[in-house]
């Protein structure tokens, strides 16, 4: 909304030590720079008198020249979706008067029916005007809630807000639709809100942010248009997890959701779900040199309850790869490796031989539960004889040297088509689903050479764009949403990646 | 419009669909016998053809259209319900496989040219000496337990019938069983070559 306002936002607070009761920073239309606080629900005295500490910072300390290079005073602006009590206004005119020997601009107080109206005169620009995207508009409002996020029909919506698609566009306009994706998503993601759906939001928020980089890739746009709203996505898929984090470290029902009757189908994909979330949260700190203070949390998690995860097809890869990486990174290398292996031997104990095999990364958990449990009888896709992840899993077991466990499993291994889908540009990578590009299939070396799988696993992270990269933070979250785009490419990048962290 | 219930007729649809595609496969012999692959994103495909001398040739292929032609005519709609339908069903099914067949068999001649294994008997009955021939320019598949010969083989069913007269005759020859358990001996001991190349080494 701030950008649409013509505010260029400069920074978005992830609780780091340049923060000083500043969550977002941006620059005003007018050129001065502006600071917000922002807080949720209705503010009176008592809440007034916990946040005034944070609020003094606000006003009083300026914004680090890391952030913003201005002289100027900074506007202060402490925001709330719900409503200030009067004597909290009172105090907010009494204290302005104090500030005003720091800072000589008053602190702004902005209530929740100023932000819907501004909402609302923003509704105009940013609404689908066409029936049929307004319609799906409304049908991913109504239907995303509790379960998974429909990540498919979202990317559907994303590509016709974006107009992807289309002819070149202007950076202008590129930007502004960029802006209206982000507004639109809070928008479909508020039932998610609601429910508690820390999942669904940290999808839908990835699958929004790898729009933006798509956009920015396809168009080649210069950062000030769409890096903020990058950030502001990230930032929302971080705090999902953060809040994810929190209910596990509160949870008391020892992980059991809903229905007692049906859960324990579902229990062991719940755990492999968390077991990879929490650990890609604490990779993404950690890749950002971010102090994070669950990280212990995490390890006693994955400690306790990684036996309770289950495989339930090649898009568990990238959660069982997350959970890995974290526990190497407290020592546990063995109970890594193991994790690793264990994937490994699933797809080559059932894509190696005859029956269906091994549901490929183009199945969630969901769809994989309903085909091998005959509730999609009109499915009758196999995944015998290729895999999408194992070469990345053999270099990655390659590159931590177990030559003996890799050789013992070598004959198995030929056996299976390593199976790699190139989009044909790299703007493509960040689409869910593309036309353009061509499906690879591998023959695995019979005999293969040790020395030469070693040499090529530590190369460089092929084929992967340069946007991601140079966002290795964001790869590890990428993966976890996008599993189809997890390969070689993407398990080189985190590696290097953290080896270097 | 006219009164109309589109949501089971969508679900309809979507069966009698499946329906035809499962009489492809069973109509279809190589989509019977071949391994199955399901693409799901990009409109082209590479795999690797391991050559006789274990070089390896990259095929980069697209996608085929098949085309059926179906005719509905109004005064038969009404009819087309039950074995009517079903029949027209079958008939679909039997066109796409037949195309789906010439497709598989033209693939897999342009494969057996590139590989040298393509032997060709020039519209002449099957013979003993093209029959040895054929047994020793292509790679055999062993059972790892039982030792036995994998595989099967293509043919009309004109052909089969005629190849199974033959072979009858064929077996009291005891020259010719020789030669072929000598094919077959030689064709163990590459196989047990390129299983035993199936491991990391230096």
């Amino acid at each position: 909304m701030l950008a649409s306002e013509g505010e260029t936002v400069l920074y978005i607070s992830s609780h780091g030590a340049l923060e000083q009761g500043k969550d977002i920073v941006t620059l005003g239309p007018e050129k001065v720079p502006r600071a917000y606080q922002l807080k949720s629900g209705n503010l009176k005295l008592p809440e007034w008198q916990r946040f005034k500490g944070e609020i003094d910072e606000l006003v009083e300390l300026p914004i680090s020249t890391a952030i913003v290079r201005s002289r100027q005073h900074h506007r202060p602006y402490f925001v709330t979706n719900g409503r200030i009590g009067e004597t909290v206004l009172n105090r907010i005119e009494t204290a302005n008067k104090v500030w005003r020997r720091h800072n000589p601009r008053a602190l702004q107080a902005v209530q929740g029916h100023e932000l819907v109206s501004r909402f609302i005169k923003a509704h105009g620009s940013f609404l689908p005007r066409e029936t049929e995207a307004f319609s799906n508009l409304l049908e991913l409002i109504v239907n995303s809630g509790a379960g998974p996020f429909d990540k498919a029909r979202f990317s559907e919506f994303l590509e016709s807000t974006l107009r992807l698609s289309g002819a070149s566009i202007t950076p202008r306009d590129a930007g502004r639709s960029i802006t209206n994706a982000v507004l639109l998503t809070s928008y479909i993601v508020q039932n998610c809100e609601r429910a508690g759906n820390h999942w669904a939001l940290f999808e839908a928020w990835v699958v929004t942010a790898s729009y933006i980089l798509a956009m920015a890739s396809k168009y080649r746009m210069a950062a000030k248009w769409w890096n903020g709203s990058f950030a502001l996505c990230c930032l929302a898929a971080v705090r999902a997890l953060d809040a994810l984090c929190q209910e596990c470290a509160g949870n008391q029902t020892a992980f059991i959701q809903g229905d007692p009757l049906t859960d324990g189908d579902f229990y062991p994909m719940r755990m492999t779900i968390l077991a990879g979330t929490l650990s890609a949260l604490s990779l993404y700190h950690r890749l950002k040199s971010e102090k994070w203070e669950r990280q212990d949390y995490v390890h006693d998690f994955l400690s306790e309850h990684i036996k309770d995860a289950k495989i339930w097809g090649e898009s568990a890869t990238p959660y069982m790869v997350a959970a890995a990486l974290e526990l190497e990174h407290h020592g546990a290398h063995r109970h890594a490796e193991r994790l690793i292996v264990q994937m490994m031997h699933s797809i080559l104990a059932l894509n190696s031989q005859k029956g269906r095999g091994f549901a490929n990364p183009y199945y969630g958990p969901e769809q994989v539960f309903r085909l091998f449990s005959g509730m999609d009888p009109m499915n009758s896709e196999v995944f015998i004889g290729h895999s999408y992840h194992l070469e990345a899993l053999i270099e990655m077991l390659a590159r931590r040297l177990l030559r003996t466990t890799l050789a013992h499993f070598w004959e198995k291994i030929t056996r299976v088509h390593f199976t790699w889908f190139k989009p044909a540009e790299d703007w493509q990578w960040f689409r869910w689903h593309t036309y353009d590009g061509i499906l690879e299939q591998k023959t695995p070396n019979a005999p293969q050479s040790w020395s030469a799988l070693l040499e090529a696993s530590e190369g460089g992270p092929i084929e992967v764009p340069a946007l991601l990269r140079d966002r290795p933070e964001f790869a590890v979250l990428f993966m976890l949403v996008f599993p189809h785009r997890f390969g070689v490419g993407l398990m080189r990048l985190i590696d290097h990646a953290l080896q270097r962290v | 419009m006219l009164p109309d219930f589109p949501l089971s007729r969508r679900e309809l649809r979507e069966r009698l669909l499946y329906y035809v595609k499962m009489q492809v496969q069973e109509r279809s012999v190589f989509a019977k016998l071949g391994r199955q692959f399901t693409q799901h994103e990009g409109r082209a495909f590479t795999y690797e053809q391991i050559l006789d001398d274990q070089e390896r040739r990259t095929v980069e292929s697209r996608f085929e259209e098949i085309r059926t032609p179906v005719e509905f005519r109004y005064a038969d709609v009404p009819k087309l319900v039950g074995d009517a339908r079903m029949e027209k069903l079958n008939g679909l099914a039997e066109d796409i496989a037949r195309q789906q067949s010439a497709l598989a068999y033209r693939v897999l001649d342009e494969a057996s040219q590139h590989a040298g294994t393509a032997i060709d008997g020039g519209g002449k009955p099957m013979t003993k000496e093209l029959f040895l021939k054929s047994e020793e320019s292509r790679e055999t598949e062993f059972d790892p337990v039982t030792g036995k010969v994998q595989g099967v083989y293509i043919a009309h069913p004109d052909m089969a019938a005629a190849m199974h007269r033959m072979w009858q005759e064929w077996e009291k020859d005891k020259v010719f069983m020789k030669a072929i358990d000598e094919i077959r001996a030689r064709k163990y001991e590459e196989w047990r070559d390129r299983e035993s190349r199936r491991k990391l080494v230096d």
